[in-house]
């Protein structure tokens, strides 16, 4: 029962980041930055660290093929590069406490080091011709930025829930 | 021991490198046409899509009516200026196509459909890519309702994109700012003389700029002149607006020039678009 809501919970943040975001995006404001929300990876971060790496790696693949199959021409990038970086970070659990300030450092450590890795991908593939530098400066501060700040926002609610879950899975 | 990677954690993560890429091949190889699984996935999202757009359309929609209502008076002074050429251009224009309409008949060519005519197909915008690096959006029309991949899509500000995948009941649309290869479009200046013919390839993301290729050098270009779809690509029909020349330079071989194009369509801020169907025979792969 439980994984039916936690699936539900990551559905509704997949259907956010699509259709919501797009449409308040920053250039419509006519500014230049290029946010991107990662909500769907920030939740699974939180599924690493507060429930079992398992099983967030097996959400963070499922999504992440259909972030492929719905929003990109390419399959696999996004199923690849959030289930190994949310694998990679949740090692960080055995070193540090999780409280929301590093919660909130780690996260968007992890959105950066996945738009490293897609960007990385995308250009060897041939998908984008966007230089490195232009993608420092404008995309990547903006969006570690959002994606911290949802993280701070879904942190308490998000931790309470994955706690019980983990609680009931225990005891069974 | 590592706690990284042991042997077994090493395998898996080779084998899923090698799926990966694997997938990334498929994937980029088969283009248009859409398995009986994905088009259940798109159009199962798709349906959820359309529920969670509406409400934000209407708060979006909302801030942009103040702002109209800011530039009202600005824009109302400007459309009066040009109002008082708009009765005697109405009246030439009624004239030139009766003009044309006689002499087609003369010629018998009513019957074969111009490279101007299309259908329009309004549609919903439902989704965006939400990574930059995808330029693509996901409308309200499938296969149910006649779009086919291979489309132009345009707004009534100007050309868009085109479709590259059909599902029954939404599809997705390639717009002209994404920097994949395939993406060309077989364009032309219309000039009083003759026409300037030429490919628009590629996306300036900085600059907001469109480049319009395989111009010959010898052709002359002003700035502010009009770039509009040739129809010889063979899908779409000719004459939709592209946008505006900004700029002018010759290659660095010198052999061809190339045009800097502003787009005319908003297409940071796409609501409604409209899906054109051409008349005249389409041809594949075009």
């Amino acid at each position: 029962m439980k994984h039916v809501k936690l699936f539900l919970i990551l559905f509704v943040l997949f259907l956010i980041q699509g259709t919501v975001m797009t449409v308040f995006s920053p250039e419509w404001f006519g500014y230049h930055l290029m946010i991107i929300p990662h909500f769907v990876f920030a939740a699974v971060m939180l599924v690493a660290f507060f429930l079992n790496q398992g099983t967030a790696v097996k959400y963070g693949a499922v999504f992440g093929f259909l972030i492929d199959i719905i929003y990109t021409n390419v399959w696999g990038v996004y199923a690849f590069c959030i289930a190994f970086t949310a694998y990679l970070l949740s090692y960080l659990t055995k070193i540090f406490h999780m409280n929301l300030f590093v919660v909130f450092i780690i996260s968007m450590i992890g959105v950066c080091l996945l738009e490293l890795e897609v960007y990385g991908i995308y250009s060897i593939v041939g998908l984008t011709n966007i230089p490195f530098v232009h993608f420092l400066e404008y995309r990547l501060p903006p969006t570690a930025v959002l994606n911290g700040v949802f993280t701070i926002i879904a942190f308490y609610p998000l931790r309470r829930f994955l706690e019980r879950m983990r609680e009931e899975t225990i005891e069974e | 021991m590592s706690p990284f990677f042991s042997n077994k954690k090493l395998i898996v993560l080779l084998a899923s490198i090698i799926v990966l890429v694997a997938l990334i091949g498929f994937s980029i190889k088969q283009q248009t046409k859409m398995t009986w699984a994905e088009e259940f996935v798109h159009d199962t999202v798709g349906w959820f899509q359309q529920i969670f757009n509406r409400p934000a359309q209407y708060v979006a929609g909302f801030f942009e009516t103040i702002e109209d209502i800011e530039n009202t008076y600005k824009e109302n002074r400007a459309l009066k200026a040009n109002l008082d050429n708009y009765a005697s251009v109405v009246q030439e224009n009624q004239q030139v196509k009766q003009e044309n309409h006689e002499l087609k008949k003369e010629l018998h060519l009513l019957n074969d459909p111009s490279l101007h005519d299309y259908t329009k197909h309004p549609a919903l915008v439902i989704a965006r890519s939400y990574d930059n690096w995808n330029q693509m959006i996901t409308i309200n029309k499938g296969a149910q309702d006649g779009i086919k991949s291979g489309m132009a899509v345009i707004t009534p500000d100007g050309f868009v994109g085109k479709v590259t995948k059909v599902s029954q009941f939404t599809s997705n649309v390639m717009l002209v700012t994404d920097s994949s290869n395939d993406n060309q479009i077989a364009s032309m200046i219309q000039d009083k003389k003759q026409n300037i013919y030429g490919m628009i390839e590629g996306y300036d993301p900085k600059k907001n700029v469109l480049s319009f290729n395989k111009v010959p050098v010898k052709s002359k270009i002003k700035k502010g002149q009009t770039v509009v779809t040739s129809g010889l690509g063979g899908v779409f029909p000719r004459g939709l607006v592209i946008g505006k020349v900004k700029d002018v330079k010759t290659d660095q071989y010198g052999l061809t020039k190339n045009v800097e194009v502003t787009p005319s369509a908003k297409i940071n801020d796409l609501t409604n678009v409209i899906v054109v169907e051409r008349h005249a025979t389409t041809v594949k792969g075009g």
